[in-house]
């Protein structure tokens, strides 16, 4: 017993180490188990069992002056702890804040502050942000103030890392993070830009906008839709045209015409040239206010590309190329065209694109100055180096020649048909090319002399046709569509086609927050803030020293 | 008015003695250092800005370089302000000039608040020391001034608090080392609770000291926060006068 008395200082330190144990356990899963429960009772036995044994040194010290005043300051240090506690909770609770940025980058608009309280369903914004990215932190930053205004938001930060099943089910494929909001069956997307008017913008379009629908070619080989995963597919790029409520279905025009209801058809690269009663279906089509955006990879579908004479553009058989210092510096390749704010001509496709659009492989598209009926603008032109290479199969004779042109090559055009006899419209049947009746079909059967019609009985011509031609198709595949302003000019394309100015995309706000520093700004950046300012201190510090030691 | 006395002094103490002038040299090295890397760093993100809109549209001056710099430099605070305030009372007890300052006609409360205010002094003086930072930055480029005054509160509410902790320890024991150690180990403690998982309204995040900086850094003041801080040093602060006003009676 006296030995147990003598050591019952083991007896109080095994209770305060269970003690913590048990606290840890209570913490760590947020309940108080069987197991917990034991680790808790065996804490206060220990004690117990201390303040028994010792029980004499407990009374003499809890009766001495120190022992007294020293109870009570650590009672007033809990009384004060659990004030302050209580002080945060209430701030907690009636929490304000206050943006200092000269910016209100974190202060919500009247417009926005209006579109939040009007929410009048439940909409659900699922974030896909890295975990602490810059991103995320300023997307929770902006939401907080439509969720402090709305009931009905419903935010889920999600990082893509983490929850790849999710990410996934949504057909997330950004890098640089995506929000998507759902409002019952409706959604919208927001990719790269995650401003407060792009939010708000989508809120509205929620419950406002119903889809568009598109008409994607195929039957001429053009690029697959549904192909998310090479670096030649659209898949990506339709993905991202759904999340903008585009419902985006497949067109066999060779067999079928153009289906009725189609808002736009979409012609991305075709590889096998079109019969003769396809282009006629396509100028119908164009010629009763259709709308159409074609991308064209060079040396492919001769015939189409020479069709296009009829809507006032010349396609020659050529590759743009460039090659300056400038181009060669960035380390881009002769077939690469890097194109800046100056190679955009006015348009409202272009007007929002304030970095660059990056072709790869290019044609030349060339609008004919004086074609009638028709009202044609350039959208996209070529640096003063580029040139129209026509013998590109000869490496070894790259290079502007005479007969090729250089400089400000047109690389894409709208045109709307302002009259549409222009398009000089036939629709009957099509006699068969020549050429394919003498090769015969590939099945082996001979083919017939005449192509039936693929215009729809009771064409009417109708003005107010719209067609963009970009002479690449790189911009919307899934290797060129996260390139600069590429998806913009896809994107705005369509929206122009379609007359939905409220879907051309925003224009990115001119930022001032860029930092150019030239290298002797850097060196003088480093010398002030690493060897003169910490130097000079270093040095008042050798005075200090040497004075200190004199004394 | 006691108050400015004590902390006029323990400010010029610091001044007169090599260890604040190392202090404020080190200081200023290796935050000069994390500036220097950080604005080239981001001057290249520019570069990759003007040609990607999508870029351009998220990088920020605030964000890519502002916040970044005062969240990662606020790790250097763990090591200088235990080395401000290790000394506080810890030196005045080993060398026996505590008993001094305990008789002389001032109030504990007056000399607590006076150490605590003369050491947030120094702390102050070595951010006036970057204040070349944002100077530089205004001409060369357009930073965000409201965000940058903003990350400098917070930087100072961080310090405080840590100096606050810093010392209760230093008057729990003689000596300096042992008073350095332990708030360098709470101060680990509390940062480390950052980095449990839960999100922004667990309870660990709650209780972690530079998740309430975070936002300050960014230009955001939130009541919450500074409830937080002003809670922090108010009690450290009231248990140090506590644990100093011990030694009249025991």
């Amino acid at each position: 017993m006296e030995l147990m008395q003598k050591n019952a200082w083991v007896f109080a330190a095994l209770g305060g180490l269970l003690g913590v144990i048990f606290g840890s356990l209570w913490y760590v899963y947020g309940e108080i188990d069987s197991n917990t429960r034991l680790v808790g009772i065996a804490a206060a036995l220990c004690f117990a069992g201390y303040a028994a044994l010792d029980r004499d040194t407990l009374t003499e010290g809890a009766n001495s002056r120190t022992a007294r005043n020293g109870m009570m300051s650590v009672l007033m240090v809990f009384v004060a702890t659990a004030v302050g506690i209580y002080g945060v909770k209430l701030a907690q609770d009636h929490d304000t804040r206050w943006d200092w940025t000269g910016a209100k980058r974190f202060t919500l608009s009247q417009e926005s502050i209006a579109v939040a309280k009007g929410l009048n369903r439940p909409v659900s914004i699922k974030a896909f942000f890295a975990r602490e990215s810059p991103g995320e932190r300023n997307f929770r930053e902006l939401v907080e103030g439509y969720v402090e205004l709305s009931e009905h938001l419903d935010v889920e930060f999600i990082d893509p890392m983490s929850n790849p099943i999710e990410t996934e089910r949504h057909g997330i494929v950004t890098e640089t993070g995506t929000v998507v909001i759902l409002a019952g069956e409706d959604e919208q997307r927001l990719e790269a830009r995650f401003t407060e008017t792009a939010l708000t913008t989508a809120l509205v379009k929620l419950d406002s906008e119903e889809d568009h629908i598109l008409c994607w070619t195929v039957g001429h080989g053009e690029a697959d839709p549904d192909d998310d995963q090479t670096m030649d597919g659209f898949g990506i790029a339709v993905i991202r045209l759904e999340g903008r409520n585009y419902t985006v279905m497949k067109s066999r025009l060779p067999t079928e015409g153009i289906a009725e209801g189609c808002e736009a058809l979409i012609i991305a690269r075709p590889t096998v040239d079109w019969l003769p009663n396809a282009r006629e279906a396509l100028a119908a089509y164009i010629g009763k206010g259709g709308r159409v955006l074609m991308m064209l990879e060079p040396a492919t579908t001769p015939e189409l590309m020479a069709d296009l004479e009829r809507y006032g553009l010349l396609l020659q058989d050529d590759l743009v190329l460039e090659d300056s210092p400038a181009h060669r510096q960035f380390g881009h390749d002769v077939s690469s065209l890097v194109l800046f704010e100056d190679n955009f001509e006015s348009h409202p496709i272009t007007a929002p694109l304030s970095g660059s659009v990056v072709l790869s492989y290019a044609r030349s598209v060339d609008p004919m100055p004086d074609a009638d009926g028709l009202h044609l603008r350039t959208l996209l032109s070529s640096s003063e180096f580029a040139w129209t290479e026509t013998d590109f199969d000869d490496p070894e004779k790259l290079g502007p020649g005479d007969d090729e042109k250089l400089g400000d090559v047109a690389l894409a055009v709208a045109i709307e048909v302002v009259d549409p006899a222009v398009l000089g419209v036939s629709i009957d049947a099509q006699a068969a090319p020549a050429e394919l009746v003498a090769e015969g079909l590939p099945n082996g059967e001979a083919p017939p002399l005449t192509l039936p019609s693929l215009v729809a009985p009771g064409w009417a011509a109708e003005p107010g046709g719209r067609l963009v031609v970009i002479g690449d198709s790189f911009p919307g595949t899934n290797a060129g569509i996260s390139t600069g302003n590429n998806a913009d000019l896809v994107f705005n394309s369509i929206a122009w086609l379609l007359e939905a100015d409220d879907e051309l995309t925003e224009r990115a706000a001119e930022t001032d927050q860029l930092l150019q520093l030239s290298i002797v700004q850097e060196a003088f950046l480093g010398l002030l803030s690493i060897v003169l300012v910490p130097g000079f201190a270093a040095f008042v510090a050798f005075l200090t020293m040497l004075r200190r030691r004199r004394l | 008015m006691s108050t400015f006395a004590i902390a006029g002094r323990e400010l010029r103490s610091l001044f007169t003695t090599v260890t604040g002038w190392l202090v404020l040299t080190g200081y200023l090295f290796l935050t000069g250092f994390f500036w220097t890397a950080m604005a080239s760093m981001y001057a290249m993100q520019s570069q990759d800005a003007i040609v990607s809109p999508y870029m351009a549209a998220q990088v920020d001056m605030t964000d890519y370089l502002v916040a970044p710099f005062f969240g990662n430099t606020a790790i250097v605070w763990l090591m200088f302000c235990p080395a401000l305030s290790m000394r506080l009372f810890a030196s005045e007890r080993k060398d026996r000039t505590l008993e001094l300052l305990l008789t002389a006609p001032v109030s504990t409360a007056e000399i607590v608040l006076g150490k605590f205010f003369g050491a947030l002094g120094f702390v102050a003086v070595m951010l006036a020391c970057t204040a070349h930072y944002p100077l530089l930055l205004m001409r060369w480029g357009n930073p965000d001034l409201g965000a940058f005054a903003a990350a400098y509160l917070g930087t100072l509410l961080l310090a405080g608090g840590l100096l606050a902790m810093g010392m209760l320890f230093s008057a729990f024991t003689e000596s300096q080392v042992v008073a350095f150690v332990l708030t360098v180990a709470a101060g680990l403690t509390l940062w480390v609770f950052s980095w449990v998982g839960g999100g922004a309204d667990s309870l660990a995040s709650q209780i972690a000291i530079v998740t309430h900086a975070q936002d300050l850094f960014r230009g955001i003041l939130r009541l919450s926060d500074i409830a937080y801080f002003i809670a922090f040093i108010g009690v450290f602060l009231f248990a140090t006068h506590q644990r100093v006003e011990s030694f009249r009676w025991s």
